[in-house]
């Protein structure tokens, strides 16, 4: 079980989520956050993971950019404590940039 | 000294910035201390790997020249992203000699196997 962070949207995001397995979780951070908008082309790019695979965005990122109400379902929100709590879950964590 | 599996992806192009160069000496020093150490070229990283470097007109060590020198320095395992390289239509001639290939099912393998994993 390993949890990926991901900060950033586009090819890099793409690549993170090529090397996600199943029972995996996501947490997107920062300009990550962004892919987790309602939009028909991030859409697709979840489509890709196994539906083993939890995905999170991170509170405070979202709030920033203003996107807390428009996300796609499927994702979950959490706080500070909760990214402590999912990184003590998992066996590693693999934080692309 | 107990040894650990070091992976570390390198997703950044040759002269894009230090991240390259952290990889390489990352994937070095823990080879030094007796790690079993895994380098992943993926991204924009693969073309790391092409052969014709030529940074002689400018003052940057040639990324080209220092890959082939892992093996020598104990770096275990040399490997290209397959799907990168194919997605920057870069094939096989133009490309360092003995570099592992591998595919997103042997990337993700090789993720779960590693003790630490390091994308630079």
């Amino acid at each position: 079980m390993i949890l990926h962070t991901i900060n950033k949207q586009g090819p890099a995001l793409l690549r993170a989520l090529a090397a996600v397995s199943e029972n995996d979780t996501v947490l997107l951070l920062e300009d990550g956050v962004y892919a987790a908008l309602e939009t028909k082309e991030e859409d697709d790019c979840w489509s890709m993971l196994p539906s083993s695979v939890r995905r999170f965005a991170l509170a405070d990122d979202l709030a920033a950019r203003g996107i807390s109400d428009k996300m796609l379902s499927g994702f979950e929100i959490v706080d500070w404590h909760g990214f402590v709590s999912l990184s003590i879950e998992h066996d590693k964590v693999v934080s692309w940039g | 000294m107990s040894t650990s599996h070091y992976l570390i992806i390198s997703g950044a192009g040759p002269y894009s910035g230090f991240l390259p160069r952290a990889a390489l000496d990352m994937a070095l020093t823990a080879a030094a201390f007796e790690q079993r150490v895994s380098i992943v070229f993926i991204g924009d990283g693969v073309r790391q790997l092409l052969k014709n470097q030529d940074t002689s007109a400018q003052e940057m060590k040639n990324i080209g020249k220092m890959i082939p020198a892992l093996e020598m320095y104990e770096v275990n395992q040399v490997c290209l992203h397959k799907p990168s390289a194919l997605a920057a239509n870069i094939h096989d001639e133009v490309l360092i000699d003995n570099i592992d290939k591998i595919d997103d099912s042997a990337l993700k393998q090789m993720i779960s196997g590693a003790d630490h994993v390091m994308v630079f």
